[in-house]
């Protein structure tokens, strides 16, 4: 049940990587910088303000939008390459800042959690102690997301980002402003990142600055290209094909990064177009 | 210790440092400037040159053979990378960014299977000690230096004075009209991408002494090594060599008076300004 | 037959996009052919596709009888055809000095001296050690031919040599190329502009849209104002 729950939240973090890098075409290899954030946040505010749980999710939400839009103030200024290196350097400094300042991130041991009740008015719900509250809870949260993102995708705005995505040069003949748009897309991203890191911890009772760290970052590239970017549904498959084969493998091989690297490696080269964009290909030659 | 002495201490060391990082940065930098791809796996490059150096000196005793042969390991893993993984996907600079991120997972967990999880120490080859100010300063630091700045030079002289260092600078300018003199494009890449490997690694087997040896450190060089590119400006040799030994000595004097995560952060903050005024670099001649 | 290169039905793509439908044409030993077409008809291509820049896709380029349509596209110059590409492409960041030796490649060529090139391109021998991105435009256009010709090719395919020169500067290029083209150099060479061919050349080919559609000497071209107006446009 946690694992599912847990599957569940991280969806949402392969949703958030679509939009920026199947949508609008940026590739951030620091993504775990905004998850880590709001799981962080999450955490601190409930250990420290014994705050409300959707105070808690708000704040989460808030603060890893104030961190993406400070990143991609100058990210968006980058194209290309230098996109991808900024957003590698901003989330590397910030996972070897939670290492110096242990004394609130908890460092590797990070820290444990007491999820506050769910209050809904009349009643209040223990959230802690009662997985299937969690996991409705999460599912709820995660799927209201899902219809934004759907929305989102197909909305003027959305358009505008695949505009983008397939040439930004032509999209700002035509008069707009790509780095505003280009920004607005990473901020979303960035804060609903931070809602599934802050899920992640409420389902876990748990952070630790793994979260924040590269091969968090890697993860969601992993998921997202596997399985098929560009669709919301290829990354959440990926999530749970990736989560799954890392639940049972790790025990018996420690060094499965080595196999993750290889299917990212044949992917990228024979289909880059991921499982799902593989198999509506098919299906698109199928009805011709 | 007075104040003075603790800061003409971290000067040297941030020389030291610095020079080291340049031979990283320009290994990154050169490759860069010929095929604008982002070697993320460039980090592991600089890994295996120690973890090579430890493995070679726990068998032969001999530092010195080391620091000759694991570089030349290395050079020849970097030639059959380029050769056999990145070459199919080559004019695609996205895509071949993220198959050195599989390739940098490939070549952690591969080492971290055989080397395993924990730091180990190789020891300086001798234990010679100048006095400096009335201190003691490391005789192998010195070295380090003195052989880093021989190497940079030779590297200039290569590029400047040999058929194959016009070669890699023709192929960098203009890469299809190389083709149309007759220079062997392929090759020359395959050759500058062992080059950056070789740098890489000898800039790891000379650090191995001076910190400790682990299957993460290539990670933990990453983000100077971007950011001495970016301050530097992508494919600007000199500019990297300029901005390594800036980035070495701005977190070096400024450690003794902050701590070292906020000197990080400097230079973070020093990157991010130059990103927004001198996209270039700040070395960059305007030209063009 | 003496022909020294010889396209056979060339077809090339970019990408999906058929840019050449089956060029064919002969340059003979000595001759100065001219290729004469509108804008984006597929000249450069077809020179590009002759150096391996952009492989023909079907038919056969031979080159003093060898076929070297699948040859590897770096050993194509180092057989003896100099390129002088549209546009220059001087490395600009070498100098003058390292444009002209970076044609020299393999060991068998015999190449021409400074002094011999300095006969040609006087003006070189001032800017041996400038950048070759500081150079005027013409100086770049000589530069080009130069570096072209210190390799001793047998064959110079040449794309637009006079495209933006003032025409004092045009004239004294065609001048050059005369002298190159006396000494037993081929040459190949692509133009828009009728006129600055008229007096040069020995066998003019028209072609629109990736196809040759005429050739003759330009004396016959002179004469056919229906071709003219048909393949170049208006202006003789
Ligand atoms: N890299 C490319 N990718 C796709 N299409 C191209 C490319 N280069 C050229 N083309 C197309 O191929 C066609 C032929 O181009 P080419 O450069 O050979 O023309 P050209 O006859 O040399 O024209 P010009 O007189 O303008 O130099 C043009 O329609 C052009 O749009
Ligand atoms: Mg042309």
């Amino acid at each position: 049940m946690f694992l599912v729950t847990e599957i569940i939240a991280l969806s949402l973090f392969a949703m958030s990587f679509d939009l920026i890098y199947g949508f609008t075409g940026m590739l951030s290899l620091g993504h775990a910088t905004f998850f880590g954030t709001g799981s962080y946040i999450f955490t601190l505010s409930i250990l420290h303000w014994q705050s409300n749980l959707w105070v808690s999710l708000l704040l989460a939400i808030i603060g890893s939008a104030i961190i993406a839009w400070v990143i991609g103030f100058f990210a968006v200024r980058a194209r290309g390459t230098n996109f991808i290196v900024i957003t590698i350097i901003f989330s590397l400094v910030i996972f070897y800042l939670s290492f110096y300042y242990k004394s609130i991130t908890g460092g590797d041991d990070g820290l444990p959690l007491k999820v506050p009740d769910l209050g809904l008015g009349f009643l209040s719900i223990s959230i802690h102690d009662n997985p299937m509250a969690n996991y409705y809870l999460v599912l709820a949260i995660v799927s209201l997301c899902y219809l934004f993102y759907w929305r989102l995708i197909a909305s003027p705005m959305g358009r505008l980002f695949l505009a983008i995505k397939s040439n930004e040069e032509r999209t700002q003949y035509i008069g707009f402003n790509t780095l505003k748009y280009r920004l607005i897309s990473f901020v979303i991203s960035g804060a609903f990142s931070g809602l599934s890191g802050a899920l992640y911890s409420m389902t876990t009772h748990y952070t630790n600055n793994k979260l924040l760290h590269w091969t968090t970052s890697v993860d969601v590239v992993v998921w997202t290209i596997v399985g098929g970017a560009g669709t919301l549904i290829g990354p959440i498959m990926g999530a749970w094909i990736f989560t799954f084969f890392r639940e049972f493998i790790s025990f018996h091989f420690k060094q499965y990064p080595i196999v993750i690297g290889m299917v990212l490696i044949f992917f990228i080269i024979f289909v880059p177009q991921g499982i799902l964009g593989y198999l509506l290909g098919l299906i698109r030659r199928e009805r011709k | 210790m007075g104040i003075e002495v603790h800061l003409f201490m971290n000067m040297m060391n941030g020389l030291v440092w610095g020079l080291i990082i340049a031979l990283i940065a320009l290994g990154l930098v050169l490759i860069f400037g010929l095929i604008k791809i982002l070697n993320i796996s460039h980090g592991e490059f600089y890994m295996l040159g120690a973890i090579f150096g430890w493995y070679l000196i726990q068998y032969t005793q001999n530092f010195w053979l080391a620091l000759v042969l694991s570089p030349l390991l290395v050079a020849a893993i970097g030639l059959f990378i380029e050769w056999g993984i990145l070459r199919p996907t080559e004019d695609k600079p996205i895509k071949t960014l993220i198959v050195t991120l599989g390739i940098s997972l490939i070549l952690q967990y591969t080492v971290y299977w055989f080397y395993g999880g924990s730091p180990q120490r190789i020891v300086e080859p001798f234990q010679y000690h100048l006095t400096l100010f009335g201190s003691g300063y490391s005789g192998y630091r010195i070295f380090v230096a003195i052989l880093s700045m021989a190497v940079i030079a030779l590297l200039g002289l290569f590029l400047q004075k040999t058929r194959i260092g016009l070669w890699i600078r023709a192929v960098k300018q203009d890469q299809e009209m190389a083709i149309a003199v007759g220079i062997p494009t392929k090759k020359v890449i395959m050759i500058t991408f062992a080059l950056g490997s070789f740098l890489a690694a000898l800039g790891g087997i000379l650090a191995a002494p001076i910190f400790s040896v682990d299957f993460l450190m290539g990670l933990e060089i990453l983000p100077t090594a971007f950011m001495v590119v970016i301050i530097g400006g992508p494919g600007n040799l000199m500019g990297a060599l300029g901005a390594s030994i800036l980035i070495a000595e701005l977190e070096g004097i400024s450690s003794v008076f902050v701590s070292p995560t906020i000197s990080r952060v400097l230079s973070l903050v020093l990157m991010s300004i130059v990103l927004l005024k001198r996209p270039e670099g700040i070395f960059s001649r305007a030209r063009r | 037959m003496d022909s020294i290169l010889n396209l056979q039905e060339i077809h090339t793509f970019y990408g999906k996009s058929h840019i050449l439908h089956g060029i064919t044409l002969a340059v003979h030993e000595n001759e100065i052919v001219c290729l004469l077409g509108r804008n984006g008809v597929g000249k450069t291509t077809t020179l590009k596709s002759i150096m391996g820049l952009t492989p023909a896709n079907r038919g056969n380029i031979f080159f003093q009888g060898r076929d070297i349509t699948r040859i590897q596209d770096y050993l194509i110059p180092r057989l003896g055809i100099g390129y002088v590409p549209q546009g220059r492409h001087i490395f600009p960041d070498l100098t003058v000095r390292e444009n002209l030796k970076i044609g020299i490649v393999g060991n068998k060529v015999q190449v021409k001296t400074y002094e011999e090139i300095f006969s040609y391109f006087p003006i070189l021998r001032e800017r041996l050690n400038q950048l070759g991105g500081t150079l005027s435009g013409g100086e770049q256009q000589m530069l080009a031919l130069a570096r072209a010709l210190v390799p001793n090719p047998t064959l110079i395919l040449l794309d637009e040599p006079t495209e933006g020169l003032m025409p004092r500067m045009a004239k004294l290029v065609v001048e050059i190329i005369q002298k190159i083209n006396r000494t037993g150099v081929s040459i190949l060479w692509v133009e828009q502009k009728l006129v600055t061919v008229t007096e040069v050349s020995h066998r003019i080919h028209l072609i629109s849209k990736g196809r040759v559609e005429y050739q003759g000497t330009p004396g016959e071209l002179i004469q056919n104002r229906e071709i003219q107006l048909r393949y170049i446009g208006v202006k003789v």
